[in-house]
């Protein structure tokens, strides 16, 4: 195979990626600058050569402790638990939220074999049982599998004397009722609270 | 809903078809084998993205080819025209609803259609799977809540076989997250199964008597629960939920202007869906608790069964519904088992029929209907029956082999197939 065919292969690997669309990412960087390209290939090594996993939270990190980890300002005593590590990103974002976190890496899914073994679930059990952590926040998707595994997480953490909570879901800000499907309001009228 | 124009490519036997449609329907006539089935097959195609036949979309692209295109373009009264298409290549199946992706949940039943045909009878003598099916699509198209549910409980399901296969050894605490999803959505889907049971039971016995054509013929079901043992208690308590408002026949449905139709100075539909509707919508009923609760204890009294055969053998996905009718002295006969062709034929027009008015009802709008070669089956007067239930302006598409030798005041516009092209007979 040449060189060509060889990294329009690896593009069509990347998720949400065709052949279609690799074939033209392929001949782009073709046409850029040569130094252009190898900044891509250099950051590509970049991360998979320094990029590890938080010894605490398992989230993404150049060092022994992630950033958030290693920040003092955080607040250790709230762990909010999610399924990946690019959910933490978009929770930053929000800026709302001044915990820590835990990334699973997963979640449960019996379907494709994926057990609590293959969780980061002891990290998380560890982290909880060294004491001064007041709460947990499961932050798993509000789906079949979010929800299950969230219930899992409930039943291990519980009887290390935590409080688990879950987040709320419902209709989104700046949304208008009217548009909202039933099966969200629903949601939201049984989540509700009291003001 | 009126089907305005129909193109397909690839599908079956039409290479490539663009038809412009009459609002009152057609008459497709032709000898067999020329693709009738396939054209009503393609309309409803487009009310749920798979074939009524139940065959796999590979089946239902041409012979030899992997793909097909359908576009239709539909009207509801007083509202603009929406364009529908479905691209179907290998596995992959896109949908675009007024030129926008969008994923199939999101838009079954946009394009509306029931169809009518000689397999039906096996709604009635067939396997359970055909019953709940029945339901659940009559439910999923009425109410998104019930569709919700259906979607998540078959997911959850097939996680907690899952976990029921690795073995007896399977861990109390792996399976108890599945347990959990599969009540939450399991008793969504049996309440609202019990409660449309309920509601619709007085009109599903008014039709079939009508069918049967002697008030002796009127059939009543029932709803045979794997969870519900000794079913009456919940049953009960879900009647005196549902308020004892009688259904709406689609003429009643008409006068009091419920339907989709044109307000006097031709401004939007006035279709009223909350004042119509009162027992379809307690969110919270208490009915849920006690299903709720029925399921689980099901659940615990058969979960070493359950490790043993290493499958789910509680929930609405093994229920089943039975049609009876009452012999003269008194008996209850059931139709499934015991039923003669024609009572089983009578049953399942009858669910058919109940189908096009529940659906009318709940989504204000008329269905399209879709009529495959149903009268061969039927002495006149049934046949006349069946077009009686037919909504004035209701678009019917129906497909004979033979001249029809009906003497009825439907006039609509013969078509007849040749060599995958549908022409003005």
């Amino acid at each position: 195979m040449d060189a060509i065919d060889t990294l329009v292969e690896e593009f069509a690997r990347l998720p949400g990626i065709g052949r279609k669309t690799a074939g033209r990412l392929t001949f782009f960087l073709l046409k850029r600058p040569r130094d252009e390209a190898l900044r891509l290939a250099h950051a590509i090594q970049d991360v998979t050569e320094r990029v590890v996993f938080c010894s605490r939270c398992a989230n993404v990190s150049e060092d022994e402790l992630c950033a958030i980890c290693r920040d003092p300002r955080r607040d250790p005593r709230l762990i909010c638990v999610v399924e990946e590590a690019s959910d933490i990103r978009i929770i930053e974002r929000s800026g709302g939220f001044r915990g820590l976190y835990h990334v699973l890496h997963g979640r449960l899914s019996p379907l494709e074999g994926r057990g609590p073994d293959t969780l980061t679930l002891e990290l998380l059990e560890r982290r909880v049982g060294e004491g001064g952590v007041d709460e947990v926040i499961l932050a798993t998707n509000p789906d079949v599998e979010g929800e299950a595994t969230a219930l899992f997480l409930q039943r291990r953490l519980q009887p290390l004397g935590v409080r688990v909570s879950r987040i709320a879901r419902g209709i989104p800000m700046g949304g208008d009722i009217e548009f909202v499907d039933e099966v969200t309001i629903g949601e939201a009228l049984a989540g509700r609270r009291e003001l | 809903m009126i089907l305005l124009s129909l193109e397909l490519q690839g599908f079956r036997n039409f290479t490539s078809l663009s038809l412009p449609l009459d609002s009152r329907g057609a008459v497709l006539e032709a000898p067999n084998g020329r693709g009738k089935t396939n054209f009503l097959e393609a309309i409803h195609y487009l009310s749920l993205f798979r074939s009524f036949r139940g065959a796999p979309d590979s089946e239902v692209a041409s012979f030899g080819t992997r793909s097909f295109v359908l576009h239709g373009e539909l009207t509801r009264e007083g509202d603009r025209r929406t364009g529908i298409g479905v691209a179907v290549d290998g596995a992959r199946k896109r949908l675009a609803v007024d030129g926008r992706a969008g994923r199939p949940a999101e838009h079954v039943g946009t394009a509306l259609s029931v169809v009518l045909c000689p397999e039906d009878i096996r709604l009635v003598q067939g396997s359970p799977g055909r019953r709940r099916r029945y339901l659940d699509v009559v439910l999923a198209l009425s109410s998104a809540r019930y569709f919700h549910a259906l979607q998540e409980y078959r997911r959850v399901l097939r996680h907690r076989n899952s976990v029921l296969q690795s073995g007896t050894q399977a861990d109390v605490a792996l399976l108890e997250p599945w347990t959990e999803g599969l009540l939450r959505h399991g008793a969504v889907i049996l309440r609202e199964r019990l409660r449309f049971l309920t509601r619709w039971g007085p009109r599903f016995a008014e039709i079939s008597a009508q069918l049967a054509g002697t008030s002796a013929g009127a059939l009543s079901w029932r709803y045979e629960s794997s969870s519900l043992p000794a079913g009456e208690a919940v049953e009960a308590s879900l009647r005196q939920v549902v308020s004892v408002e009688q259904p709406v026949s689609i003429g009643q449905a008409e006068a009091s202007g419920m339907l989709a139709l044109p307000d006097q100075d031709g401004g939007p539909a006035s279709y009223q869906p909350a004042a119509r509707r009162p027992s379809a919508d307690f969110p919270d009923a208490p009915g849920l608790d006690d299903v709720t609760a029925a399921l689980r204890a099901e659940l615990e009294r058969r979960a070493w069964l359950e490790r043993r055969r290493g499958v789910t053998l509680v929930g609405p996905h093994r229920d089943d519904l039975s049609f009876h009718s009452l012999e003269p002295s008194g008996a209850e006969r059931d139709l499934r088992k015991f039923g003669s062709q024609g009572e089983q034929r009578t049953a399942a027009l009858s669910l058919r029929f109940l189908e096009l008015e529940v659906l009318s009802h709940e989504r204000g709008e008329l269905p399209v209907v879709l009529l495959d070669d149903v009268f061969s089956e039927l002495d006149p007067r049934r046949s006349r029956e069946l077009l009686g239930f037919l909504a004035p302006g209701q678009q019917v598409f129906l497909t004979t082999p033979k001249p029809l030798a009906l003497d009825t005041s439907l006039d609509l516009p013969r078509y007849t197939i040749a060599e995958g092209t549908v022409r003005a007979a």
